[in-house]
């Protein structure tokens, strides 16, 4: 079985996905459509970013997959596991929730106490998670402080010790450093990158594009509810189109442009040379880098530099976006995706 | 899974007793002050109405102990479903949904620990009211009869608070359903005897769970609990008003459970 998004197979089978989302829709009352046919697959091991706009739909996604909310239609399933057996689950999942979710009056230790009790761990079982996790989390010093006292930043990493203390294989992550200064976001980020060292599956969601930049192994992008675009951030940031190729060779560079509008029909339109560097504005679908450096260098082109700059995830987004103010019809999703994944080495879902 | 379910409602149960030592003033204080208002104010203010008879042996305070205590009561069993609705707010709650033992046990904890604070509020006020004259002839049936059955009304009637509170995840809910137990306490035989009220109210009383608690407290106070027929319907009442209000937590909750 292969996981499928409007006819698009990811080619993986579905055993190689930790999470399968399959159709999922969620229709809040008042007829209210928060998520509509959304389908993707998350590899085991990996990171898992989902972005998008405010009310976008990230949240209701990640609390069904936590299994805080019904889906309306489709299924998700985590491990092999469909969502319904919501016990079972949550056995193998931790989840940091977009509130904090702690009681100001209670201490670290407290909370600690309280949710191994919630996952039926023994008592010197729970302790020994506890000191561990304080420790990774630097949380010691605060465990027997009122979490009403802390700052914001430390309240996140607590809600993520918490969310860690049963040792999930998956770990869901709603907007884990919203609101946090950025020397609590590099915590954060050391944490979730240790947390797929450790081998466990990471969803979070964020509005941060470096972030997501930086973590994902594979980006999602939703928003009025659907999945308009997916992929590494690599792949995505070459599909917004809005980068540059710059060369330096030890060559006349109007030659060059010439020379390789020739031989790779790139148009000359999107060629110029500033300051000693030639740069391609644009590629044609199926040229990459990697194809010009090997174009030139196997026609004993000596090339100097040759490098991709100026595509960000968030130039992506934000173009991504842009056609969505309205909601989409039935495949305008899909059709924005095949128009982005112009160039080559996409990974469709 | 039976076993964890009744550590993490023992572990609910600690917290509940944790905040009450955490937040002594809005958790002891406030729920007592009107009560003990009551207790020593209205019974000199009535104090003669005892001349009216029907009030048996015994002077006013003794007679209106249990509406103090039952005022406590329904003043506090408002603790769980408004530290339920705090708890869904600040997503504590949430928190606890998501893992495999679920909310429930949290539930009866918050609930036990209310039943926890009214029983010793129940204690306290009858010694209060011993202080201010009340006749106690048995000290053991005073104290234990008053706390048990002020903690299981507290729990019974603290369900239609606590049922609200679930549903909303609004704390302010319960102040609009606070003034209920002024009409369940003032139209009931716990403040005078039913045959001094006027029919109408008298009618109403004879139905009113509350006239069959206050005189199941002031029997155990004499030290002598022979009227089977109030303990009788007080059990009755407090098991059907239990049993309706639970209905409506379940409801609540499998509501909140299938957003």
């Amino acid at each position: 079985m292969v996981v499928e998004q409007e006819g698009i197979n990811t080619q993986l089978p579905q055993s190689s996905y930790a999470v399968v989302v399959d159709n999922l829709s969620k229709v809040y009352s008042g007829d209210v459509k928060a998520v509509e046919g959304v389908s993707f697959g998350i590899t085991e091991g990996s990171i898992a970013g989902v972005v998008g706009p405010n009310g976008a739909g990230k949240s209701t996604v990640l609390n069904i997959m936590a299994t805080l909310l019904r889906p309306t239609s489709g299924t998700v399933s985590i491990l092999g596991v469909p969502i319904h057996n919501a016990r079972k689950i949550r056995k193998m999942m931790g989840v940091a929730l977009q509130d904090v979710g702690l009681d100001p009056i209670m201490t670290g230790s407290e909370h600690f106490r309280m949710q191994a009790a919630q996952y039926g761990l023994k008592s010197d079982l729970a302790r020994a998670r506890e000191l561990e996790l304080c420790k990774w989390l630097a949380l010691e010093e605060y465990m027997d402080r009122s979490a009403g006292l802390y700052s914001f930043g430390t309240q996140k990493r607590l809600a993520i010790a918490l969310a860690l203390i049963h040792d999930p294989s998956i770990v869901i992550l709603d907007e884990p450093t919203s609101g946090v200064d950025p020397h609590s976001r590099q915590e954060v980020w050391r944490i979730i990158r240790q947390l797929k060292a450790d081998g466990k599956t990471i969803i979070f969601s964020t509005h941060y594009m470096e972030e997501a930049d930086q973590l994902c192994d594979n980006v999602y992008l939703i928003t009025h509810g659907k999945l308009v675009a997916s992929g590494t951030p690599e792949e995505l940031k070459l599909a917004v189109g809005k980068f540059s190729l710059r060369l330096k060779a030890n060559h006349n560079l109007d030659e060059l442009q010439t020379f390789i509008s020739g031989g790779l029909g790139v148009s000359l339109d999107e060629m110029y040379v500033d300051n000693g560097t030639l740069i391609c504005q644009e590629l044609p679908n199926g040229v990459t880098a990697q194809t010009v450096f090997s174009f030139l260098t196997t026609h004993d082109i000596d090339v100097v530099e040759c490098s991709l700059t100026g595509g960000s995830l968030e130039s992506f987004f934000l173009e991504a976006i842009k056609g969505h103010s309205e909601p989409l019809r039935q495949n305008q999703g899909a059709d924005l995706t095949r128009r982005m994944f112009r160039g080559g080495g996409k990974q469709w879902h | 899974m039976a076993l964890n379910s009744v550590v993490a409602f023992w572990r609910a149960y600690v917290r509940t007793l944790r905040e009450i030592i955490r937040l002594p003033m809005t958790l002891i204080v406030v729920p007592l002050v009107l009560p003990l208002f009551m207790l020593i104010i209205f019974s000199r203010v009535f104090e003669r109405l005892t001349s009216l008879g029907a009030f048996g042996q015994g002077n006013y305070i003794t007679y209106m102990a249990p509406a103090a205590i039952l005022m406590a009561s329904m003043l506090a069993s408002a603790g769980a479903g408004v530290s339920t609705a705090v708890d869904r707010q600040t997503g504590f709650y949430d928190r606890l949904r998501i893992t495999p033992i679920g909310s429930v046990p949290s539930h009866w904890g918050r609930r036990a620990g209310d039943a926890t604070r009214i029983a010793t509020f129940a204690m306290t006020l009858t010694f209060f009211a011993w202080l201010n004259g009340a006749v106690v002839n048995n000290w053991l049936l005073a104290l234990v009869v008053p706390a048990l059955a002020a903690a299981l009304w507290g729990m019974a009637y603290g369900g239609i608070l606590f049922s609200v509170c679930l549903k909303t995840g609004s704390a302010e809910a319960y102040q609009a359903l606070l003034p209920l137990f002024f009409p369940i306490l003032f139209m009931s035989s716990a403040f005078v005897p039913a045959q001094l009220l006027p029919h109408w109210l008298e009618v109403i009383a004879s139905g009113n769970p509350i006239s069959y608690i206050s005189t199941l407290m002031r029997s155990a106070a004499k030290g002598n609990i022979d009227d089977w027929h109030a303990t009788a319907i007080s059990v009755l009442g407090t098991a059907c008003v239990f049993a309706a209000t639970q209905l409506l937590t379940y409801r609540a909750g499998r509501r909140v459970a299938n957003a």
